[in-house]
């Protein structure tokens, strides 16, 4: 990498990885990307974690920092044995996104089973016991995240069905239920998210709408490429997208970036925005997780000053 | 056990006006059905490709404007650059997909159940880009006064439902997507089992066995959750493929009848009875061993895509008859009778 020019909005901590498979007190095969909070001063993460059988679940870190983990050995969610979600959980559960919403922490994640990919919606208040709510989704549904509150009176969440590659939102009363489904954002051909994207972090509300920070894809001949990007959705309408960046925020670039076991990947679940800093926790090349920030006010702009390419 | 009606195939594609003048119908197939007054009312989909033209490829595509769809045709000539052929589904122009043949659907009225009349005017037509390539496969569902239309919507994205309501089969009230691609064969129930209404969907879970029939349930008929897979394709030639629901569920005394499709060997459709729990449709009692209906005859055997026979409408009478519409080859609409107790008996 060169350093004569800055190529990424977010800005790389120089101590990363925040949480590589040496800093832990167990062994396990891979680290995935993690949902992240603040609570009471105190930063929270759900890092998704494969063991060596192939099984994913679901680990919590806290630190006082943001920048120094404890992760605990005893995973937070695993594979339920309860008769509503053992189907769809025989292979693991991954990929949590948190929404603090209504004064409780709401937790969407992956449920990975006989049936394929389903989104599952989990709740908890003190981040010890945690309760599954219900299976949310049919397959093939991934990254899904729910919206911190109400639009137009009603529940939203994004969502990514694996058919067509882009990211849809649905709507609903009661959490559980969910439909009047739309799309929200597409690939965009000829750019680097050409080929597939989805909801990375959790959407933030600020003040021009939702920042929707995205994950895109683009296939080369030597493997897709997967980085972050970002958009502004309309605030009562997100199906209305405001201004969308026409770079990616960050890109793989540093070796932990591109080396692991998947090549070339910087993927995020998890942001915290602090005044007007953003922390973007994001996973490597499925390998340790790392921490970038930057301002927000750097995001808006490059969202905003970016040529109308929807 | 099963008689198909002589008069067979009873609606062709000739009987169609198509929607463009210089569209042709190319099937007029998988109806849904209900009662309406004294008149059965089917549902049609009617697919429709262009006239060719000597030298020219011609497809037709819908235009989207203030939320509705025009018919619209694309011709270039075959050598035009900007154009590439794939296979008889359909060309590239531009970068952009457009298939060869595309659905939308028409109303067919009859005093009889036998002999219709089908509408000159579309009835449900594709209205934005989530059916850019159609609307297929109508199903009724009579709940209280209001008639709930599910159909599939097919797109870039492949396909997805979308619900629609009316009470008089003239004026229609679209309700969105109720279930996200890849999902179709959706059967509503028609009323509430323990406080909730409750579905048939079929998602497409691609890379985790095949497609199977799945379980859900509404507060509203708009928001579904609670999914369940009840259904797997079994390990025969009938269902080596995948199996979908059919027509809304009837309600019988030993519980909720279903007919269903299974794809099987050579992508061959046949039709099964399945009966689910009164108190808890989640749960199978039985389900039949052998088809009730599969490809015979020569109108079910030889037509736009052979050996189908596909079902979306059915009409039972208080006499326990059944009155089985179905699609043959996705070109005609064929009928088919049988009874309840005749379905409770093989089961």
């Amino acid at each position: 990498m060169s350093g004569k020019f800055r190529h990424d909005i977010v800005h790389r901590w120089e101590g990363n990885p925040v949480i590589a498979l040496d800093d832990l007190t167990f062994t396990t095969n891979n680290i995935y990307s993690a949902a992240a909070v603040k609570k009471n001063g105190e930063y929270i993460l759900l890092v998704t974690m494969e063991d060596l059988e192939g099984k994913t679940s679901i680990h919590l870190a806290k630190s006082e920092d943001g920048y120094h983990f404890d992760v605990e050995e005893t995973s937070f969610m695993t594979s339920s044995t309860d008769d509503s979600f053992r189907a769809f959980e025989t292979m693991g559960v991954r990929e949590a996104r948190i929404t603090f919403m209504e004064e409780r922490y709401y937790i969407v994640y992956l449920g990975v089973g006989h049936h394929g990919f389903v989104l599952c919606l989990a709740v908890t208040d003190d981040f010890r016991t945690v309760k599954r709510l219900g299976v949310i989704s049919e397959p093939e549904t991934k990254a899904g995240a729910l919206f911190a509150s109400k639009i137009n009176g009603k529940y939203a969440r994004l969502e990514r069905p694996k058919a067509g590659d882009r990211i849809w939102m649905s709507y609903s009363n009661d959490l559980l239920t969910w439909g009047e489904s739309d799309v929200v954002i597409s690939p965009r051909s000829g750019f680097w998210d050409s080929d597939l994207i989805g909801c990375a972090f959790t959407p933030i509300e600020i003040e021009e709408g939702w920042l929707l920070g995205y994950y895109g894809i683009k296939n080369t001949s030597s493997g897709p490429i997967t980085r972050l990007g970002a958009a502004i959705l309309d605030r009562e309408n997100p199906c209305k997208v405001i201004a969308r960046s026409n770079i990616p925020i960050i890109s793989p670039r540093k070796d932990y970036e591109r080396i692991g076991d998947m090549t070339n990947v910087v993927m995020s679940s998890g942001a915290i925005l602090e005044e007007d800093i953003l922390k973007i926790y994001y996973a490597a090349a499925d390998n340790c997780l790392c921490l970038g920030t930057t301002k927000l006010a750097d995001i808006v702009k490059t969202c905003i000053e970016s040529t109308k390419e929807f | 056990m099963i008689q198909r009606n002589p008069a067979n195939p009873i609606i062709k594609p000739e009987d169609t006006r198509p929607s463009h003048n210089r569209y042709r119908v190319r099937g007029t197939f998988n109806p849904g059905a209900v009662k309406f007054g004294d008149e059965t009312i089917l549902l049609l989909r009617v697919s429709e490709d262009c006239l060719p033209r000597e030298g020219y490829v011609a497809v037709p595509y819908y235009r989207f404007e203030a939320g509705k769809g025009f018919a619209e045709i694309l011709e270039v000539k075959m050598d035009d650059p900007d154009v590439q052929l794939k296979d008889t589904r359909g060309v590239v122009h531009k970068g952009k997909d457009y298939l060869s043949t595309i659905s939308h659907i028409r109303l067919a009225r009859s005093r009889d159940g036998i002999h219709f009349t089908v509408d000159d005017k579309p009835f449900i037509y594709p209205c934005n880009e989530s059916e850019c390539f159609g609307v297929e496969d109508a199903r009724v569902t009579k709940i209280d006064d209001l008639y709930y239309i599910n159909y599939t919507v097919v797109s870039g994205d492949g396909f997805a439902t979308a619900l629609a309501t009316t009470q008089d089969f003239i004026n229609i009230e679209q309700k969105g997507i109720i279930f996200a691609p890849q999902n179709k064969d959706v059967s509503i129930f028609p009323e509430k089992v323990n406080g909730k209404y409750c579905a048939l969907h079929r998602p497409n879970n691609e890379g985790f066995g095949l497609p199977s029939i799945w379980y859900s349930e509404s507060p509203d008929l708009i928001h579904w959750g609670n999914h369940k897979c009840i259904l797997r394709p079994r390990n025969m030639i009938w269902e080596e493929m995948k199996i979908g629901g059919g027509a809304a569920p009837i309600k019988t005394s030993e519980g909720w009848l279903e007919i269903y499709h299974g794809k099987g060997r050579d992508q061959m459709y046949s039709l099964f009875p399945v009966l689910l729990d009164l108190e808890d449709p989640s749960v199978v009692l039985k389900r039949a061993k052998e088809p009730i209906l599969f490809p015979i005859e020569s109108y079910e055997t030889e037509g736009f895509f052979p050996n189908v026979v596909f079902s979306n409408g059915i009409i039972h009478e208080d006499n326990g008859r059944i009155l089985i519409y179905y699609g043959a080859c996705d070109e005609t609409v064929c009928l088919a009778e049988t009874s309840i107790d005749m379905l409770l008996s093989i089961l």
